[in-house]
């Protein structure tokens, strides 16, 4: 028998409203944000609370009215938080295994490289040994504001009064603050380590036009007129990212399921037979998705004193531009942004300005490996500019991947890395203002290299205990997507042919017993390598978050 | 020196698989070399050890999967597969010559007699493979293993030379590994059979044209034998209602059960898998009972096409563009009732399964569509697929590799460097060749 085709949805602009923006606007004129980790105490005030707070939610519509855009609210859930706000045993067994298992469980931890004192049982936020207890997390709410001002403003509502500081009392909204983290994005869009970050995210299918009013149609190499983003760093099928539409593979993404539940406004699944007593199925995970959170500290100290290190050993000297070349090697992009396959040889800091002013990522982004033929700019196989090993081209590694090489072109050459891509939300944390690198001394003492420089008067919070960034992957299917990055490219030190190189800046680095290397190839003659490199994030915090579309929200609000 | 594969299969004595099962445990997958019961020798590429469980204690591991099993699968049994350089004697011969207690693992199957050569090549136990896939042919253990060794001593030299004459003075003090390459003879000699066979028909149509009825029927019958299953697995957008069907089981109460267990298993598969850069995967698949010396004859064409390709037309390194895959090996088993695959291949099983998927799809379809339990929608649902093949999986409990750091990718690049060694054949100078490092 052939099975009969079956109407797949399509993403219209009438789920705008159902969606919440988180998935697919990066805020990025909204710069402050603050997480609440949230346990809930009463389940019934919970409930009543986060109808309320489900009212107030930034969804794509609202984003798209440019009403209102001062600050976002979304809201998120564990798997936990899904048990204790009661939502249906057979709806929680048809969630993700990942999701259900935990970011922490114990071989997944290993695959992410979440080992030693990066383990779960050391983590500030989501760590594994708090389940059970009065500290379990179980919803979060994420809060981007425009100013500080206005973040504390919003922390000063009514709807957040009544948010619990402990558990000593019982909140009127049910729920209690177990974990509070802020963070920051700098004018300069610069992670800790002093690169500009947020340039490579995908474009989501059907929704391309909601950000395109920011965008412009401009020429390619060719003369022809093109819309920026589509040549190589083409649109990503909506399923990928949010569920219950097609995804890379042509198919709906694994998606929770509600039984017996027609009025609570949900799209029903079509299924060619039920079993006993179901006499509906809806798509709980509609318009949702998977979001996985990543505390990561990031040890700018140990970086730079490495490169310089590096420096001093292979040319003779800590020379801050060598130091700055080494960094931008270990990532495949230069401190401003501009990739290393399109500029190989040195920074192109004009292009990185005009990224900047146009608000146009893809003047950076738009970029692929392998040499398309006689008018094609870019002849990067080898990894002369961007080595193979380096940061971006293992996590996104476009046209690269050695099985596809044989392809005639780049979408057919990309197909597998598209199938592994992420969304990426993240914001710094931590104290950064330490790093005024104009001082003169800060060579001596930072290690960092001159032009390394952070926004001196942007207040970076108030955390003295390290800086990083707040990591948050979207994704509909975790163990295919963001999994698989961190094992099979981001910490596979064979990857792609490649011999003992992990990522040097994500990887779970070298170990006394196994040492990895970071190979810089270099044209006429041979490579460089950096010896034993160490790991320079580590881990803080994790957690497999649902981030529920408005339906399923009043749902579980109900 | 030509590579062999082994494949026996041999059942396990009456409440003896529980006592055997710990003795393997201890052999280790990957393998322990400190073991006390069974070593390997150097001409040993890839050696496993698995149990296939039978009907009588049937385990998680396909319960509800298999619709025909005869009297002979109440017998839980021992699958051996060893892929090696030279002859089969001399490689159990190493084996028995240099394991301290090997008798503790045979003894526990029926049998054994105390003459391991015997016992696996014996009729009875010996299956004879449909086909054995090599990626590097040509190669031993010794030269895998030896150009390993070579980069490993030119990257030592290469962190120590100041410049590219430098280095080359010292590597040239170093030897190329020498073998025979086959490879672009076999090609040639493919292409020119190929050739002479279309030539050959072409004048037989010519002669007697009744032979254009002949070859077209040929062709129309393997069109018919190939395709259905193909369009069957293939309807547009039919993949996504499998998984969400595979999700609505789990929601009937022995669903649910069966489903945890083979979660607790595939969690078992999965935290063994990749320990090591190559990875195992065994399935043991059953044929689907109605037509099936149509779906047997289905397999046997496809077989007999990824042999001919394997054999003489793929390059090194390369099945169909998959680079990750160092052997295969297919066999027909059970008189004719099921199919045993057994591979070895690099990193994790996720990146395996996607890159079969991408890469060759449509023959997966056609082959797996006659297997019971494959998702009626093809490998396109990859959910479904990989549920479904963590099901009819079977873990080799003993995993041993004779270069176990070793990649199809890593020894691709081991043999451009040792062909282009000392001077430089990448592009015909020693400078492009140290590029490659």
């Amino acid at each position: 028998m052939i099975p009969q085709p079956r109407t797949v949805p399509e993403l219209t602009n009438d789920q705008w409203t159902d969606i919440q923006g988180f998935i697919v606007y990066g805020y990025g004129i909204l710069p402050y944000a603050r997480y609440l980790f949230l346990h809930v105490q009463d389940v019934t005030r919970a409930k009543a609370w986060l109808r309320e707070l489900t009212d107030e939610i930034m969804t794509v519509q609202h984003w798209y009215d440019r009403v209102d855009r001062d600050v976002a609210l979304n809201v998120a859930v564990t798997y936990q938080g899904l048990k204790k706000l009661q939502v249906p045993l057979a709806t929680l067994e048809t969630f993700a295994r990942e999701f259900i298992d935990g970011i922490y469980e114990e071989t997944r931890a290993q695959l992410l490289g979440d080992t030693g004192e990066s383990s779960p049982e050391t983590w500030q936020v989501g760590n594994p040994l708090k389940i059970g207890t009065e500290a379990e997390e179980h919803i979060v709410v994420l809060i981007n504001a425009k100013t500080k001002a206005l973040l504390e403003t919003t922390m000063d509502s009514p709807l957040f009064k009544e948010i619990g500081a402990d558990s000593s009392v019982t909140s009127a909204s049910g729920v209690y603050i177990v974990n509070d983290q802020t963070g920051s994005t700098p004018e300069s869009k610069k992670e800790p380590f002093g690169f500009r970050d947020g340039i490579s995210n995908p474009w989501i299918a059907n929704t391309r036009d909601l950000v395109l009013d920011q965008r412009q149609i401009v020429k390619n190499r060719n003369g022809k007129q093109v819309v920026i983003g589509l040549e190589d760093d083409p649109v990503i099928k909506t399923g990928e990212f949010i569920l219950g539409y097609e995804d890379e593979y042509g198919q709906l993404a694994s998606s929770p399921l509600l039984l017996n539940e027609p009025h609570a406004g949900l799209p029903e699944v079509e299924l060619p037979t039920l079993p006993p007593d179901v006499n509906t199925v809806m798509d709980f995970g509609r318009n949702g998705s998977y979001v996985v959170y990543r505390k990561l500290e990031q040890d700018i100290d140990a970086f730079w004193k490495y490169m310089r290190d590096q420096a001093e050993t292979l040319y003779g000297g800590a020379d801050p531009d060598r130091m700055s070349w080494l960094g931008a090697k270990c990532v495949g992009r230069w401190t401003s942004g501009v990739p290393m396959a399109l500029a190989p040889d040195k920074d192109d800091p004009e292009l990185a300005k005009r990224a900047i002013d146009e608000r146009n990522n893809s003047l950076i982004n738009n970029f692929h490996y392998i040499n398309q033929g006689a008018d094609d700019k870019i002849d990067d196989e080898l990894g002369f500019g961007c080595p193979w090993g380096s940061h971006i081209r293992r996590n996104h590694p476009r046209d690269s991947l050695i099985d596809s090489m044989h392809l005639t072109d780049i979408p057919a050459r990309s197909a597998s890395s598209r199938q592994h891509r992420i969304m990426r939300r993240s914001v710094s944390w931590g104290k950064l203002a330490d790093y005024q690198v104009h001082e003169p001394d800060f060579i001596e003492n930072k290690g960092a290299p001159l032009e390394i420089t952070f926004d001196k008067d942007h207040d970076y919070g108030s955390d003295e205990e390290g800086r990083g960034i707040h990591f948050f992957g979207v994704n509909s299917n975790i163990q295919r997507q963001f999994e698989f990055i961190m094992h099979a490219w981001t910490n596979d030190e064979r990857f792609n042919g490649i011999y003992d190189n992990k990522d040097p800046i994500l990887g779970d680095a070298s170990t006394p017993t196994d040492p990895t290397h970071m190979t810089i190839p270099e044209k006429g003659t041979f490579r460089k390598r950096l010896p034993e490199v160490p790991r320079f994030v580590h881990v803080r915090g994790g957690a497999y978050l649902f981030m529920p579309g408005i339906a399923a929200l009043r749902f579980i609000a109900k | 020196m030509a590579q062999n594969s082994l494949v026996a299969i041999v059942n396990i004595k009456h409440k003896q698989m529980f006592e055997l099962y710990g003795i393997l445990k201890q052999v280790q997958n990957p393998y322990r070399p400190d073991n006390p019961y069974i070593r390997f020798g150097n001409t040993a590429h890839f050696v496993r050890l698995m149990i296939v469980p039978g009907k009588n204690e049937d385990t998680v591991i396909y319960a509800g999967e298999d619709q025909d099993r005869g009297q002979e699968d109440r017998h839980h049994r021992l699958a051996f597969w060893g892929v090696f350089d030279g002859t089969v004697e001399a490689f159990i011969n190493d084996i028995v010559t240099l394991s301290p207690d090997m008798d503790a693992i045979w003894s526990k199957c029926e049998g054994y007699n105390g003459n391991l050569l015997q016992f696996l090549t014996d009729d009875k136990h010996r299956v004879k493979e449909n086909i054995f896939y090599s990626t590097f042919p040509d190669d031993t253990v010794a030269t895998l293993n030896e150009k390993r060794d070579l980069r490993q001593k030119i990257e030592a030299i290469l962190d120590k030379s100041p410049d590219n004459a430098a280095a080359l003075k010292e590597i040239k003090k170093l030897n190329k590994i020498s073998f025979n390459k086959t490879y672009p003879m076999r090609k040639n000699l493919t292409f020119a059979a190929i050739g002479a066979l279309l030539l050959g028909v072409l004048i037989l149509c010519f002669v007697f044209p009744l032979t254009i009825l002949v070859v077209g029927g040929a062709i129309g019958f393997l069109y018919l034998l190939l395709a259905q299953p193909y369009k069957e697995s293939n309807a547009p957008f039919a993949g996504q209602t499998g998984a969400l069907e595979d999700e609505l089981a789990s929601i009937e109460t022995k669903a649910l059960v069966a489903m945890d267990v083979n979660r607790v298993e595939t969690m078992r598969l999965y935290s063994r898998e990749n320990v090591i850069a190559q990875n195992q995967f065994n399935l043991y698949l059953t044929f689907k009972t109605d037509n099936r010396w149509l779906r047997v004859l289905r397999m046997r064409v496809i077989m007999f096409y990824i042999g001919l390709a394997g054999k003489y037309l793929l390059p090194p390194g390369s099945l169909g563009g998959l680079s990750t895959v160092h052997f295969g090996v297919w066999a027909l088993i059970d008189d004719n009732r099921r199919l045993l695959f057994m591979t070895c291949y690099d990193g994790t099983w996720e990146n395996y399964i996607a890159d079969f998927v991408n890469h060759i799809h449509p023959i997966l379809d056609i082959e797996l569509h006659n297997f019971v339990g494959f998702s009626p929608y093809g490998t396109r649902d990859i959910a479904s697929f990989r549920r479904w093949l963590r099901r009819v999986q079977i873990q080799s409990s003993v995993f041993y590799s004779g270069y176990p750091d070793l990649t199809v990718r890593n020894m691709s690049r081991d043999d451009r460097m040792n062909d282009g060694f000392p001077s430089g054949m990448f592009s015909g100078n020693a400078e492009s060749w140290l590029e490659r490092f």
